[in-house]
Formats: C-alpha cells, structure tokens, sequence
C-alpha cells in the first residue's frame, strides 16, 4: 500500500505543536512506518513537492506567509490546522477578542482547513486518532462534547463549585479535562463548543459569587477572525 | 564575491534567516529574525497578573517551563513574596526537566547531522534505532519530571506555588527516581557522542554572561556573573541596550556596548568548579578544559549538563523525600509593585520583569537568551568567514559551517521575535 506523504510546516508560533508530536517519542517511531514523513524544517527535512497530508501551526502575521499557506495548500491533498495559533490565531490563549494590535490571522482566512486540531498545545491522543483516521481513510470528527462533560465523566470535583474560574462549559472537549485534573480551572484553550451559551454561563458565574473575567464580555460578541470558522 | 543567504535555517527553533556578505576585506553576517510576534510585552498590559504564565508560558514550546516559572517569580516579586527552599527546589527540579528535553533536542535532532553529515536525525531510524531509542527514553524521563509538577511537558499547566496544594504523588515520584537510576548509564552513553565529537576549534568568544552559582549551578535565583565582574540583576538590565535592526524581528543587545553570549558555554565557563559528579570525570576523560572560547564547545557544555542536571534532578529528589512534609508556605512582605526574575532558561540568561498596579499589569519587559546572543552570532560568524575564505574554503562549505556556527548557539527565534520590521513597535519597546 501507498504511504501517506507528510509535511509538517510551521508559520509563526511556539512550534510546541511540533515538540507535542516529537514528544511521542516510540509511539512516534510507530507513526512514522505507516507514514512518510518527507518535509519538516526543524528536522532537516525538505521536499517541495506534492504530499498528501500537510500539517501546519502557527498564524499568518505577514504577506509572507500568506504566501507560504497558500503554497503549501496547493500542493497537499488533505491541510490540518495544528493547534490555537492556526485555528484562531491564538485568541483563545492570549484572550485578545475582537479587534487585535497585531496581525495573527487563523489560517482558514486565506486556505481551506480539512480539518483543525484545537488547543494549546495539541493533545497527543487526538493527533494518534487522526492520523490513524487517515492511515484507514477515514474521515477525522472532532469531539463533539465540551470539556465539561469529559470532566464529569472523570468524577473531578468541580472547581465552580469550589468559587474558581472554570470555562470548561463552554469549551470545546478532546483534551480530557486534563487542567481540571491537574487542580486547575480550564481556560478555554480549545475554543468555544457546539451551540454554547455564554450569557447563560456568565448567570451562572455571577450566582456562585465568582468574578466575570472582562474578555467573556468581548467574547459574547465573538471571538473576532476565529469565531465560526468551523470545517 | 557576494551574498549567500540562507533562508529558514533548517534544524533550529524558529524562522531565521542569515545572510554572509563578502565584498573583498568587508565581510559581514547578518542574522535576521523572521518570526512574527506572537507574545510582545505589550499583550500582557492591562492582564490580571494571574493570567501572566499562561500566556507567557506559549513564547516557546520548547522552553515553556522556564518561561512560566520566570514570569511566576517575578510576579512573586512585585507582590514581596519570597517562596521557600522547598517550592524552590520543586521548581528547580521542573526546570531541569525542561532543561534537558531541550538539549536533547538540540543535540540530537539539530546537531547530530551535522556531526554524522546527514540531514535529519530521523535517517537513524535505519541506521541506528538502537540510538534513537536510547535518546528517547531520556527525553521521555525529562518530560516525566515537568509532568509530575507541573502536569504537561509542553505548556505546563501548574507551577508549584503556595496556592497549588498539588504535588506528585510519592508513587510517581519512585518511578522517577527508579528510572533516574536505570538509565544512568544511558545518559552517560549518548552524552560520549558529543564529547568525542571532533568539532573546529574557532576561539573568539569573550564575554560569558550567567547566573553567578555557589553551591550547584543556579537555575532560578543569583546575581549575574559578567567579564565585568558579578553584579545584581537590576545593574545589569541598566547597563545593557537594545538595538533595532530593520533586518531583524527580534532586537540585538548589547553589554556595555559590546556583543556577549550566554547559554550552556557561559553557564560552564563561569562556574566551572561546581560541575560534579560524573559530568566533571567526563570532562576529565575527555580533556575538556573550561573557561572555552570557542562555541562550537557549547555542544559538549550541553551534553555535559545533561549529565549533570539529571543527577541534581536524583540529589533533589531525594532530598524531598527524606522530608516528613514539605513546608510550601512562602513568606509574604509588602511588594513594591515591580517585580525581577532572572532565570537561566535552557539557552541562557532569561529576565522578566512586570510593573504591577492593582494586580494589573501595567508594562512588561522579556529578555530572551537568543536576543542577547544575535549580535555575537553576527561577530562571531562574520570572523569564522574570513578565517575560511584564508583557509580557501568554498561558498557551498562556508554556508555549512556557518549553518553549524549558529546551530550551535542553540537559537530559539519564536521566544527571541518581539516586532515586526514594518511597525515601528520595536522602536516603541526599546528606543
Ligand atoms: S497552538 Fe500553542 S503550542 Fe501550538 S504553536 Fe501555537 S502557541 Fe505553540
Ligand atoms: S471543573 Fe470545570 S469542566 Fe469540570 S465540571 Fe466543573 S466547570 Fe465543568
Ligand atoms: S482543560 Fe481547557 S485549557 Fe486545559 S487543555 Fe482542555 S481546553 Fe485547554
């Protein structure tokens, strides 16, 4: 059977997207016979052809790189978007909503995203799933669930209740909670979930007596270039 | 004879492009920062310092420890808390888990093909998965060590502080210690790859700036120890300057006007007589004598301090162990809303600093290693040129033994890029 051929590019970020898969470590080396991985800068790896998946972190802060996305894009069969520098040009992490001093533009602005790998970093088990979609040919779906949810099923004591920030409500699931099982509270690296309600998620904030962070006011207006972006 | 540029530097951290100029005797290298800014002091004013370490944490994916861990001690600072020798210690012990992922990193994967003459570490797989594995499992005890403090290796979720009541459990902490123990002669192992590598002897660096050390070689806390002499944190941020090149996204520093370097070399070369254990019998056995001025030397400092981190990181724990219960309360005084921490990231001497106003902050400053070192990399790659063009090297051999030069200093661009050349936020950040 074919190989899949794979790039792996990075724009402007904290290329811990990179470090996150090189982490792997053996289970990397697992990946790595069942793909080809031919193009990848901080591993020496240089191509210039065709591939046919391409995953790319970071945002476009310049013509440049615009220019590079698009490069890239037109050659690669399936584009991923790695981490919350692609998918929303780090606004979940950096809580910079609505209008930004600098240019940091999600991706999906100049491309089209096959699919997105949320978080900050990405989680390792969501990326081993993917690729093991793509080995099979199948189609990638995200988690569906909130991070609240995959925290309840986990039996964590609820840090809301407890009069600290949480956002899990409204964040998108897929990390496993793993902030809230590590004593803290999520802070939507994620982005938002399906059909979430922030005005309903303030009420409750403000009924436990915990303060409103000034950014989920901006955020009810959306989050700026990365709000309804979804492939 | 001309211009050579190399565009996106294969096998660092970061998008940098050098360029080697050579018209007759001028010869000049520019090292010009390509990155877009994503984390600028100026992001951080107006935050609530709490939300500091998260944000700062995403500078650098692969020294995301120390940048969390530096911005929470400066913040400390500005509020007059002291934290105690114990959190320090678990903080210490997280460091040196970043610490040594990241000269993993540069060892393996960014210098090793320059010393076996292949492009990518990965053509091991092949070749020697044997060695590929062995590196691995060090890498992956390193990531063990963040984990168990802070939660995650990339982006650390928790710092110990006051406030976590979290700890490792002691279950993870003996897995650790276990495999400390086990994998002893591993590190030993693949740390003889680079101290037997034959590297060029080019001897032209002067000014080591560090943390000054008394009794282990200090990660988190010191004055700063110059050519000039030691002196504290505070003096040294006076007497340095940023320069603003229009090439470069990331500013150049100088010390006292001149170029200086730090990083694993500086850390050596100015405290020397505290490495120990089997890192100071390998330095023997193999010869290596410190202070070095050649940066080349700056891989085995590396390939030493792995060694010798990994012992500290079995001497702290256990230490910890040995403790009934450890005391996290820190001291707390009245703060003057400034707060300074210098720190010593895994490429060298890292500052933060954050004026603080009702729990806001109100500015920031981040001084990166790779900043300090750019204006060196210039000097010193500008001298290795010519030192190759009299010894009748060609184009195509210069622009690989540049590409070692400034692999070697360990470059990291996304922590070191603060502007972009077509704003002017660079001369609003450094004037
Ligand atoms: S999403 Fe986070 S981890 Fe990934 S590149 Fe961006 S800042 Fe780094
Ligand atoms: S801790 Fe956060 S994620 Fe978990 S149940 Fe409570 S609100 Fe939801
Ligand atoms: S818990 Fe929240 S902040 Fe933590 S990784 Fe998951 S989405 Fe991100």
């Amino acid at each position: 059977m074919h190989k899949l051929k794979v790039g792996i590019y990075s724009l402007s970020s904290c290329e811990g997207c990179i470090v996150q898969i090189l982490n792997l470590e053996e289970r990397l080396l697992e990946v790595l016979n069942h793909v080809d991985l031919v193009e990848c800068r901080v591993l020496g790896l240089k191509h210039d052809d065709e591939v046919d998946v391409a995953f790319v972190e970071g945002f476009v802060s310049s013509d440049e790189e615009a220019t590079k996305i698009k490069e890239i894009r037109g050659r690669s069969r399936i584009l991923i978007a790695l981490g919350d520098c692609a998918y929303s040009g780090m606004r979940f992490v950096a809580k910079d909503f609505g209008t930004s001093t600098i240019r940091a533009d999600p991706i999906n602005m100049y491309v089209n995203v096959d699919y997105h790998l949320r978080g900050c970093p990405i989680d390792s088990e969501e990326f081993l799933s993917l690729i093991s979609d793509l080995i099979h040919g199948k189609k990638f779906k995200e988690s569906s669930k909130t991070v609240c949810s995959e925290c309840i099923l986990l039996e964590n004591k609820c840090l809301l209740d407890k009069g600290f920030l949480c956002l899990g409500p409204i964040t998108r699931g897929g990390c496993n909670a793993i902030c809230i099982a590590n004593n803290k509270g999520c802070f939507g690296c994620r982005g938002l979930g399906d059909d979430v309600n922030i005005s309903a998620f303030i009420e409750s904030l403000k009924s436990k007596g915990i303060s409103i962070p000034s950014y989920l006011l901006g955020l009810l207006k959306g989050p700026g270039y990365g709000s309804s972006q979804n492939s | 004879m001309g211009v050579v540029r190399i565009v996106e530097l294969p096998r660092i951290e970061g998008h940098l492009d050098v360029e080697i100029e050579i018209l007759g005797e001028d010869i000049r290298v520019r090292a010009m920062a390509r990155e877009g800014i994503r984390i600028y002091d100026m992001i951080l004013r107006g935050r609530e310092y709490s939300e500091v370490p998260d944000i700062v944490s995403r500078m650098c994916g692969v020294c995301s420890v120390i940048h969390r861990v530096t911005s929470v001690m400066a913040i400390e600072s500005a509020l007059g808390i002291t934290p105690s020798d114990d959190i320090l210690a678990l903080r210490e012990l997280a460091t040196i888990g970043g610490h040594v992922q990241s000269h993993l990193i540069h060892l393996f994967y960014f210098i090793l093909p320059d010393v076996l003459g292949i492009d990518s570490f990965i053509r091991l797989i092949d070749k020697n998965p044997g060695l590929i594995k062995k590196v691995m499992r060090i890498k992956g005890l390193a990531n063990s060590i963040i984990e168990a403090l802070s939660g995650r290796a990339v982006h650390p979720i928790t710092t110990v502080n006051a406030e976590t009541s979290f700890l490792p459990s002691r279950d993870k902490v003996y897995r650790i210690l276990d495999e400390l123990k086990a994998t002893k002669n591993i590190t030993l192992d693949i740390s003889k790859i680079f101290l037997e590598a034959e590297f060029p002897d080019i001897p032209k660096e002067e000014n080591f700036v560090s943390l000054a050390s008394r009794d282990s070689i200090n990660l988190l806390t010191g004055k700063i120890s110059t050519t000039s002499g030691v002196m504290e944190p505070q003096a040294f941020l006076e007497r340095i300057n940023a320069i603003v090149e229009e090439y470069s996204t990331a500013p150049h520093f100088l010390f006292d006007g001149k170029a200086y370097m730090v990083g694993s070399l500086s850390r050596l070369n100015n405290n020397y007589p505290l490495l120990n254990g089997s890192a100071r019998d390998l330095a023997k056995e193999f010869n290596l004598t410190f202070p070095s001025n050649s940066i080349f030397m700056n891989n085995k400092a590396q390939a030493l301090e792995i060694v010798y981190f990994l012992e500290r990181a079995e001497e702290i724990l256990g230490r910890l162990l040995e403790k009934d219960e450890l005391k996290l309360q820190s001291e707390k005084k009245h703060g003057n809303n400034f707060g300074l921490a210098a720190t010593e990231a895994p490429r060298g001497l890292l500052i933060h600093t954050y004026q603080l106003e009702n729990g806001k902050i109100i500015s920031a400053n981040i001084i990166t290693p790779t900043a300090q070192n750019l204006k060196n990399i210039e000097k010193n790659a500008s001298e290795y040129v010519r030192a190759l063009l009299n010894n009748n090297f060609d184009l195509g051999e210069i622009r690989k033994q540049i590409e070692f030069l400034v692999r070697s200093y360990d470059p990291c661009i996304s922590c070191a890029a603060r502007f972009r050349k077509s704003n002017n936020l660079g001369k609003k950040l450094y004037k």
